[in-house]
C-alpha cells in the first residue's frame, strides 16, 4: 500500500508541505504535487496516481473543477477532498453528491485517524479495482467480440439472428505434423499460424469467433461483409503462414444465430458464446474441401462480393453433406497454378 | 445571535491550519460553526407545544452564550499566537514551526 501513487493538488505551499511531510512519514513516498490546474493533465498522465488528494481552499470555489477534470482524465482514480469545517464542507459535500467527482470528503483540521484510514481504504479499493481490471482485460481477450457485446447488452439469453459471412480455416495434415514434431514446437508453430490468421481477419474487419484446434472460425458483419470475407480468405490463402502450416479456407454467407449456449445458472456449468446455423456448417464443409492455399466459397458470395481478381474457378454444384440440394461453388488459388480440388 | 466573526473569516482561519495538533484556533472555529448550526436548528425547529418552545428557547439561549464565549476565546487565542486581527493571516512564526505528525 505504501507504494501507492498519490497526486496532491494544493495551491498553498505551507499546507502542501505539511501534508507531503506527513505522508512521507507514513511511508507514502510516491507523491506528486501540483498547485495549479494547468499542470493537472500532464501530472495525471505522467504519474498515473491511485489517489488524488485535493486540498480545497474555501476562497477558491472554482478549484473544484480539478476534481471533475481528474474524473474526466482518469475515471478510475480515487479523489479525496480535504475541506474546512462549516459552510465550505456543506457546499463541497453537496457538489460531490451532485457530480460524483469526489469519493471521500475529509474535514479540516485533519485528524490523524480519519485521514489515514480513509486514504488507506481508497488505496486498497483502487488496488482491488486494478486487479479486477487486469483480470477483466485478460478474460476479454479470451472471448470473441460478439460475446463481449452480448454480455454488455440486455438480452444475453436470447440468440441474435442476422446475415453474416462466415470464414473457416483448417490446417492440412495437422495430425501428421503433431505426431512428427515435438509437441511444444508444434504448439508454437500452430500458435504463430493462428495468431497471424487472426491478425488478417481483424484487418478485414472480421472477428474470430473461436479457434477450432487447428484452424479458426471468423465472422464478418455489416455492409461489405461478402467482399471483406472473401478478400480476407484470399489473403489468408497466400499469406506466409501457409509456409509452415498450410491450410485451406472456406467462405459462405447467409443467416446465422449468435448467442450463449449452456446454462450458467446451474452449478458446475458454464455458458459459451457461439455462432451457429446452416451457413456455419456450409463454410466449415467448404473449408474441409479446400486444398492447402486454396479458398472455396459459395458462388453466391462470389457474385455478391464482385471480386475481379483473382479469377474464380467454377467448380459447379457441389453436394454438401447435410444439405438437401447441391451448392454452386467456386475455388480460388491465388498466386499458384490451379490444382484439382478434392471434393 | 451576535456574530463577531463571519463565516468567511472563520473558514480562513481553519483553512490555514491543516494539522490537528497545530490547529488549536481551527478547533475553536469548528466549534463556533457547530454552535451556529445548533442555534439555527433550534430556531427553526417545530414548536408543537408550549413545552417544545421552552425546550428550543432554552437550548438556543445556552448556545448563544456558548457561542459568545467561544468567539471571545478565538479572539484571545489569535492574539496570543500573533495572528493579524484584520487579515486573519497566520503568523510566519507559526508557519515556520516544524510540522508535527498528524
Amino acid at each position: 500500500m505504501k507504494n501507492a501513487k498519490l497526486l496532491l493538488i494544493d495551491s498553498d505551499e505551507y499546507t502542501s508541505s505539511i501534508l507531503i511531510e506527513d505522508l512521507k512519514q507514513r511511508g507514502f513516498d510516491n507523491i506528486t504535487r501540483i498547485s495549479a490546474s494547468l499542470d493537472l493533465h500532464q501530472a495525471i498522465t505522467e504519474s498515473k496516481p491511485d489517489v488524488v488528494i485535493f486540498n480545497y481552499h474555501f476562497h477558491q470555489p472554482d478549484s473544484l473543477i480539478n476534481c471533475s477534470a481528474v474524473k474526466l482524465i482518469a475515471p478510475q482514480t480515487a479523489v479525496m477532498a480535504i475541506v474546512s469545517a462549516g459552510p465550505a464542507m456543506k457546499s463541497v459535500r453537496a457538489w460531490a453528491k451532485q457530480t460524483g467527482c469526489v469519493d471521500v470528503v475529509i474535514e479540516k483540521p485533519l485528524s490523524d485517524e480519519r485521514f489515514f484510514m480513509s486514504l488507506g481504504d481508497l488505496v486498497k479499493a483502487r488496488y482491488a479495482a486494478r486487479v479486477l481490471e487486469t483480470r477483466a482485460e485478460r478474460l476479454a481477450n479470451l472471448l470473441p467480440e460478439g460475446a463481449i457485446s452480448a454480455i454488455d447488452g440486455d438480452h444475453t439469453d436470447e440468440a441474435e439472428m442476422f446475415e453474416a459471412a462466415i470464414l473457416f480455416t483448417d490446417i492440412r495434415r495437422s495430425s501428421e505434423a503433431i505426431t512428427h514434431l515435438p509437441p511444444r514446437k508444434f504448439f508454437k508453430l500452430l500458435n504463430q499460424s493462428l495468431s497471424l490468421q487472426a491478425r488478417h481477419i481483424n484487418q478485414f474487419e472480421g472477428a474470430v469467433v473461436k479457434y477450432t484446434g487447428d484452424g479458426v472460425m471468423a465472422i464478418f458483419r455489416g455492409m461489405g461483409r461478402s467482399y471483406l470475407a472473401l478478400r480476407c480468405g484470399l489473403e489468408l490463402a497466400r499469406s506466409t503462414s501457409q509456409d509452415s502450416m498450410p491450410f485451406g479456407v472456406g467462405v459462405a454467407e447467409g443467416l446465422v444465430l449468435a448467442g450463449f449456449i449452456g446454462d450458467s445458472n446451474q452449478a458446475g456449468q458454464r455458458q459459451q458464446y457461439d455462432v451457429i446455423g446452416a451457413t456455419v456448417h456450409l463454410a466449415a464443409r467448404l473449408c474441409s474441401m479446400a486444398n492447402a492455399g486454396e479458398v472455396i466459397a459459395t458462388n453466391k458470395i462470389n457474385l455478391t462480393s464482385r471480386l475481379h481478381t483473382p479469377t474464380a474457378r467454377d467448380i459447379g454444384t457441389v453436394a454438401i453433406r447435410g444439405f438437401d440440394a447441391g451448392v454452386d461453388c467456386v475455388a480460388f488459388k491465388p498466386d499458384t497454378s490451379l490444382q484439382k480440388i478434392g471434393v | 445571535m451576535q456574530e463577531k466573526y463571519n463565516a468567511t473569516q472563520i473558514s480562513k482561519v481553519i483553512d490555514q491550519s491543516l494539522v490537528y495538533q497545530c490547529a488549536c484556533p481551527a478547533q475553536v472555529c469548528r466549534t463556533i460553526f457547530e454552535l451556529r448550526e445548533l442555534f439555527e436548528y433550534q430556531i427553526n425547529c417545530a414548536n408543537n407545544s408550549a413545552n417544545d418552545r421552552l425546550v428550543h428557547e432554552t437550548i438556543a439561549t445556552a448556545t448563544a452564550q456558548a457561542h459568545a464565549v467561544m468567539e471571545e476565546c478565538l479572539s484571545k487565542v489569535l492574539e496570543i499566537e500573533g495572528w493579524d486581527s484584520a487579515s486573519l493571516i497566520m503568523p510566519e512564526s507559526l508557519r515556520k514551526k516544524p510540522a508535527k505528525p498528524i
